[in-house]
């Protein structure tokens, strides 16, 4: 183990077996905590019910002193105390005011009481007429109660101070008494709070007299007030025995699960870096690619991280998909899995880029071939089956989710829209390289056939692709994407290949390339998913419309119909409870019929409904409704009662030209004895907005909704024998005929549904025909209103916000990396001042955009007050135009006369006498406190203590706010009432208009800011042109052209910089030539010096020979012809010796005619390496782009500079080694780089290798170097060594082309 | 649904069953009413909706939902009790369904009511459980409708 582990993997290890003894030492606690639990039941159960007691006692206590925190603040407040006290009506009108400061919470309700216990003052709702029953039995200067007031129990904490003047009453909801689920009705409980925190059914009772005994299987907690008295009790059933074990299992399980999760992945990363490591690619792609999906499905497994992050990120009604075997069954774990998918075909890119696969396939034998083309067509069949795929992943994406992708209601997006968003922006990028890979695999391929070039080749392509589509499409039943959209993603491909072909070789590392294409990629992979999430889009909301004309041609919705009789059924079954409260004043008086509505499963549904009870003598006793009209109502229960016991009838009514169906159902009401006690009516509305289950919108009398929130306009027509019967669209008529082709393709092909385009009055429609299948020749129509060019500019618009913000996130990600590297950030110059241009331009349309919105909003607002005050004064008329006086206001405005105004209006309003409820439109809301049948503080305040004519406040109506309006009503001079009106549904109208808004402010803005990037992208280039050319041009003298010259534009300082950056070039120039002359006569004398030694040296011994043989000739000495034949010989070995001399020095200064031609550097350099192929121990790595790069030079003078660089790194690597050749093209430059892991040069030596004659080889001539380095100057280049003792030597050839 | 085949046998063999004899709706067409033809129609209607109706009642009662998971329609109206409610496509149904039924174990559960005739066949029933060792119980409400030649669930509530 110890040998097998690295240094490196030393942190991922020691994490791996913390994550192992985790799991181990939990899972011992849970064996061993399972265990003892088990044999200490009982005291685990003593534990923890005391810790419920504890925790329930100290929540109630913590809100009972709150609130005594906020009564003995107002009671402390001097100014509101004053106000109070005096009969002015401004200053308490301003006690009314500063009330309604000092309540900075919407559900309080903050009270000043009189000795006499009458309230004086008042910010919030009511709760009771008076406190005189409080007041007489307080001890001390506190009291705690909790009072039953509507749907609620409060609690409520009063303060004496003033010397026992005034009472401080502060209040807040305790529990809420029923089980409805509604916008509109607040849900505070804080003993559902505490189930939850506790996990326990936990049971408020407002009354603690009698139940304060234990029960059998119930836990019973009193609560107390500040005097230790019981005001109410907690009732929560004893634990289960297996309950508490259960508990700690699962408590444990999921740090298991999770330390489990956590040490795979640790353990599939350690396991990747060492086979990545190993230098094989192909081999780490399938081992991490294995790994990598094996923790995914681990993951999954263990539901992890679900089980730690849960909420609506893991919720499958949020959006679930049943492909990929659960990986995608909630937001989390498709983001999860499009992560891992995107890595894998990364990695598989990055693998096929690596391998240069162009090069790699040759060959051209008919085995070859044939699976060259067998290739191709796998691969374009390949990648026409990953463009479906990715078509029906877009489509799950839209229908398998619930999530609103374009609200334009909103400009910021919902988080989990943004998520969506991101991952269909990494499928896209998973697609986009999916069709690079198949296209790099197909050209490489298409190189078996002969064909080089890559245009030839992608042109086989797309006609391959054409000619497959047809096949493909004629096997698929449901095709995701249109025909042609593979061509687009090729094409969109294709660009961005061809972009990074070019940018390749400017790009001194693939990192830089990768992180410059991810712009380019997020671009493209926008431009990819925009039009296919808009068609699925488009497609659901097609869905959704037929769903929805399905349902209102269905005769009777069995689900309704369900409704209503399993309503009556759990009305039986609480009546069957409460049958004493079968009378007139009983029922009413604890609000029956609402709790009896409550009870039903209709609460829950948000229908529009309404509970009628009857008693044992056919009299109503109570009633509840919401969102039906009175009319509705009567008419409804006429039909109901004409029918038989428990037999649903259905009404079908006109609203807005749609039908909207109503059904209604009685039954009689028997007690346990089986004795009739009354009846019951059950009544509900089908209306469009609750087919959508949406909230019922309780104050508006006509429910006319749009189809689910798509902001657009929808007439609804019916057709009947092909005539226009009914229509909400103006532009239609009755007697209109049907379309021939719809009434053909409805009749003929038996179809249900046919979308026809349409055009009316200038304005685009989408109608959707759907033919009745019960009655013959009915036909209903929807026509939708197409959305124009802003709405689409908006949304792509906050799509490419979201990218942008990733684009971002990417780069923050990347400079943290390279901070943390330690490497230098560098932006450029240009991409400064772009950015500069870009957040310049934004920042004022943002200021713009929200002052524009704040606006809107006031403007809006403003209307809505205007609304308000024209209504109030029409419906304020209409009151006093029936009322003579005082007495006829007491009498004559009740809530039937409210309701017909209502009626003819339109509009629902209430009438207040003095600060209590007189009469409503809507009585059942006040009835049940889902409105305060008080008049609001700060109204009371304004209208009747100020004698204001127009009053506006913003109210709650559970989550919702909006907008009442209240105006006094003035009877001959004297205010006798105030008049209000809410403005619920105009909110929406409101929210509407901002939406509309929003996509034309933001489309315009969007237009600008684009514009304004453009030309700031325009003008950044052209700034930092002169300064990139600079820089170009300074990198080319550095790389030793001499030649650059810069081309000023403008007479600036710019200008003048590169006047003199000219001047200087050509200075240097000057100066280099010169330096050259100087050194080439250096040079020559030199080598001048060195023949006339070198010829000197022969010269000596041949004169010394030839005198010697004088000398035995004169001397006629016996052995002079041995001598002759000796000094012959030695003069001949002395002139080859001077021969070669000559030949060596006549190579170096004169060279054969040159032969100048064109030619691709790239292959004679595969040639020159071919020639070394042979030699042993010796590895050649060539790194050399299958681009071409031309040269015109003597092709055989430069392969002879090649061969004696590649040689002498050859004979420098005696024992082995390695030789790695690569080219690139850079500023007009082809730049060659040779570099071996010989001994290397010393640095004494290294600036001696070049010149002539010298050579640390014993056979050489030391001429090899310094004939490549003139070849390569007189081919205007430049040749450098870079050489590192032990390490290796690298020679640099850089040659204009 | 292991088999078609085997439930529609157990239907036939099970005709005088409670749930099956809560079925007939008092606005049943009478049978002298129809022709032969309609008669034999309606009758392997209805066998085929009870037969749909008790595979979904065994799936329910084991606590499984993958048996009827394939035969949702493309859009479900699902509705359970912990407030998820609203239009789902057939695998979010699917999933939310499993989640539920997961979280709980089955004590018992049978359809008390069904209609099994009309453009939308329903069936109700009681579903009791355990969950975190207390006990509870939900109503359920299938509603079938007809679509590409088959009865598919088309509601699915539990409140």
């Amino acid at each position: 183990m110890k040998l097998w582990i690295e240094k490196s993997d030393r942190p991922a290890v020691w994490g791996f077996f913390v994550c192992v003894g985790i799991v181990a030492g939990l899972a011992a606690y849970y064996f061993v905590g399972l265990s003892y639990l088990r044999n200490h039941l009982e005291n685990a159960r003593l534990e923890r019910e005391a810790t419920i007691r504890e925790r329930c006692t100290s929540a109630f206590d913590d809100r009972l002193h709150d609130l005594f925190n906020v009564a003995t603040r107002v009671s402390s407040d001097s100014s509101l105390v004053l106000f109070v006290k005096q009969n002015d009506p401004n200053r308490i009108a301003m006690a009314f005011h500063r009330l309604e400061e000092l309540r900075n919470e919407d559900d309080l309700t903050i009270e000043i009481v009189d000795p006499q216990g009458t309230i004086l003052a008042w910010a919030g709702r009511r709760l009771k007429d008076d406190y005189a029953e409080e007041l007489r039995t307080v001890q001390g200067d506190s009291l705690a109660k909790i009072v039953q007031s509507g749907l609620h129990s409060y609690l409520c904490v009063g303060r004496i101070r003033e010397g026992g003047n005034l009472m401080f009453m502060a209040s807040r909801p305790l529990e809420f008494q029923y089980p409805i689920a509604n916008r509109f009705i607040a849900h505070e409980s804080m003993f559902e709070e505490l189930s939850v925190e506790l996990s326990q059914k936990i049971t408020f009772h407002s009354s603690g007299a009698g139940l304060e005994q234990e029960a059998p299987g119930q836990i019973r907690i009193p609560l107390r007030d500040f005097h230790g008295a019981v005001v109410a009790l907690i009732s929560t059933p004893r634990l289960p025995e297996d309950a508490l074990t259960q508990e700690f299992s699962n408590a444990i399980l999921k740090w298991i699960r999770t330390a489990v999760a956590v040490a795979i992945l640790v353990l599939g990363g350690l396991v990747y870096s060492r086979v990545s490591r190993a230098g094989r690619p192909w081999r780490a792609l399938l081992v991490g690619t294995i790994i990598l999906w094996s923790v995914r499905y681990g993951w999954r497994l263990l539901d992890f991280p679900g089980i730690l992050v849960g909420g609506r990120l893991y919720n499958p009604s949020v959006y679930a998909s049943a492909s990929g075997f659960g990986l995608a069954d909630s937001v989390g774990d498709l983001s999860l899995t499009i992560l891992c998918l995107l890595v894998t075909i990364a990695l598989v890119f990055r693998i096929v880029l690596r391998k240069d696969v162009l090069v790699s396939v040759t060959g051209s034998n008919s085995l070859k071939k044939a699976f060259s083309a067998a290739s191709i067509l796998v691969l374009t069949a390949f990648f026409l089956a990953a463009t479906r795929g990715y078509g029906a992943a877009m489509r799950s994406f839209v229908f398998d989710s619930t999530i609103q992708y374009h609200d334009p209601a909103s400009v910021l997006p919902d988080p989990l829209v943004v998520l969506m968003h991101t991952n269909i922006l990494m499928l896209s990028i998973s697609l986009v390289l999916v069709c690079a890979i198949c296209v790099l695999l197909m050209v490489a391929s298409l190189r078996t056939f002969g064909i080089q070039r890559l245009l030839p080749a992608v042109g086989i392509l797309v006609l391959l692709v054409i000619a497959i589509i047809p096949v493909m499409r004629s096997l698929d039943d449901t095709p995701q994407v249109a025909w042609y959209y593979p061509l687009y993603v090729l094409f969109i491909t294709g660009i961005l290949l061809l972009w990074m072909s070019r940018r390749k070789d400017a790009l001194n590392s693939e990192g830089s390339l990768f992180w410059n294409g991810i712009p380019i990629l997020v671009f493209g992979s926008f431009l990819l998913s925009a039009p296919v999430l808009d068609l699925k889009l488009h497609e659901k909301e097609h869905q959704r419309a037929e769903l929805l004309a399905d349902e209102l041609l269905r005769p009777t919705d069995t689900w309704l119909s369900f409704l209503l009789t399993e309503g009556l059924r759990s009305v039986a079954a609480r009546i069957d409870s409460s049958v004493g409260e079968m009378s007139v004043s009983g029922a009413a008086s604890r609000n029956l019929a609402f709790g009896c509505w409550a009870a039903t499963p209709i609460s829950k549904q948000g229908y529009n409904s309404a509970l009628v009870l009857y008693d044992n003598r056919e009299t109503e006793v109570d009633r509840f409704s919401v969102g039906m009209t009175s009319y509705e109502q009567r008419e409804l229960l006429t039909r109901v009662f004409d029918g038989d016991e428990e037999s649903v009838q259905m009404i079908e009514h006109q609203v807005g030209g749609r039908v909207v169906k109503s059904y209604g159902v009685w039954s009689t009401l028997r007690n346990a004895d089986g004795q009739y006690v009354g009846s019951v009516a059950l009544l509900l509305s089908g209306g469009q907005r609750s087919l959508f289950r949406g909230e019922t919108e309780l104050l508006r009398p006509t429910n006319v909704g749009n189809l689910a929130g798509s902001f657009r306009e929808v007439y609804v027509s019916e057709f009947q024998g092909g005539q226009l019967i009914t229509t909400s669209n103006g532009n239609w008529y009755e007697g209109m005929a049907l379309p021939e082709d719809v009434e053909q393709q409805l009749g003929s092909q038996s179809r249900r549904f046919v979308w026809k385009p349409e055009s009316v009055e200038g304005r685009d429609l989408e109608t959707l025909y759907a033919g009745d299948p019960i009655r013959t020749g009915h036909v209903l129509s929807m026509s939708l209103e197409s959305l124009d060019l802003r709405w689409h500019l908006f949304n792509i618009v906050k799509v490419l916000s979201i990218y942008s913000v990733i684009l971002v996130l990417v780069g923050a990600w990347r400079l943290t990396l390279l901070k943390i590297r330690g490497e230098t950030v560098r932006v450029s110059f240009r991409t400064k001042l772009f950015v500069a241009f870009a957040v310049i331009s934004i920042v004022p349309l943002l200021l713009l955009g929200y002052y524009n919105r704040e606006m809107a909003t006031e403007r809006s607002e403003q209307n809505v007050a205007n609304a308000l005050v024209s209504e109030l004064d029409m419906i304020s008329q209409r009151i006093l135009n029936y009322v003579n006086d005082e007495e006829d206001f007491i009498h004559g405005v009740n809530d039937d006369f409210c309701e017909s105004i209502a009626a003819e209006f339109g509009v629902d309003f209430t009438v207040f006498r003095h600060f209590a409820l007189q009469a409503s439109s809507r009585p059942e809301l006040y009835n049940v406190s889902i409105l305060d049948a008080r008049l609001p503080g700060e109204a009371f305040a304004n209208c009747l203590l100020l004698e204001r004519s127009f009053f506006v406040s913003s109210e709650k109506i559970g989550l919702v706010e909006y907008a009442v309006g209240y105006k006094p009503l003035e009877l001959n001079g004297r205010v006798i009432g105030v008049l209000s009106i809410p403005t619920l549904y105009r909110q929406k109208e409101i929210e509407e208009e901002l939406a509309q808004r929003n996509a034309f402010v933001f489309g315009a803005y969007a237009l600008v800011f684009g514009l304004v990037t453009i030309v700031g992208g325009f003008i950044a280039n052209r700034f930092s042109r002169p300064l990139r050319e600079l820089t170009s041009a300074t990198k080319s003298v550095a790389l030793g052209n001499l030649d650059t010259r810069l081309s000023p534009r403008s007479s600036d300082e710019i200008g003048e910089l590169m006047e003199s950056f000219n001047r200087m070039t050509a200075d240097l120039k000057r100066s280099r030539q010169e330096l050259a002359r100087v050194e080439r006569e250096l040079a020559w004398k030199e080598m001048a010096k060195q023949v006339a030694h070198e010829i000197k040296n022969p010269l000596t011994p041949m004169k010394l020979a030839m005198q010697h043989v004088r000398q035995a000739f004169k001397d006629r000495t016996k052995d002079r012809e041995k001598i002759l034949q000796t000094v012959t010989q030695m003069v001949i070995d002395q002139i080859d010796v001077l021969s070669r001399i000559a030949t060596e020095f006549s190579n170096f200064a004169r060279m054969p005619e040159r032969r100048f031609e064109r030619f691709d550097v790239q292959e004679l350099l595969r040639e020159s390496i071919a020639l070394f192929k042979e030699v042993r121990k010796i590895e050649f790595r060539s790194k050399i782009p299958d681009t071409r790069i031309l040269l015109v030079a003597d092709r055989d003078e430069l392969r002879r500079v090649f061969i004696n660089i590649i040689r002498n790194s050859v004979q420098a690597m005696e024992k082995g080694g390695t030789i790695t050749i690569d080219s690139r093209l850079a500023d007009r430059r082809c730049v060659i780089r040779i570099s071996d892991t010989g001994s290397g040069i010393p640095g004494s030596i290294q600036r001696r290798v070049f010149e002539p004659n010298f050579s640390t080889k014993t056979d050489g001539s030391g001429l090899g170097l310094a004939i490549s380095q003139k070849i390569i100057e007189e081919l205007g280049g430049s040749i450098s060594l870079e050489s590192e003792v032990n390490k290796g030597t690298t020679i640099e050839i850089s040659l204009p082309v | 649904m292991k088999s078609p085949i085997l439930l529609l046998i157990i239907v036939l063999l099970l005709p005088d069953c409670e749930a099956f004899s809560q079925t007939k709706p008092k606005t049943k067409t009478s049978r002298s009413l129809l022709a032969p033809g309609e008669v034999l129609k309606k009758d392997s209607q209805q066998t085929e909706i009870s037969g749909f109706f008790y595979s979904v009642e065994k799936a329910v009662g084991e606590g499984i939902v993958e048996p009827f998971t394939s035969s949702f329609a493309t859009s479900v109206f699902v509705n359970v009790t912990n407030g998820q409610s609203g239009y789902l496509s057939a695998s979010q149904a699917a999933s939310v369904l499993a989640n539920y039924f997961g979280a709980r174990k089955p004590i018992g559960f049978k359809f008390t009511r069904m209609n099994d005739s009309g453009p939308a066949p329903y069936a109700t029933g009681r579903f009791s459980f355990v969950q975190n060792g207390t006990q509870g119980a939900s109503q359920v409400y299938v509603s079938l409708t007809y679509q590409t030649s088959h009865w598919v669930i088309s509601q699915f509530n539990i409140y």
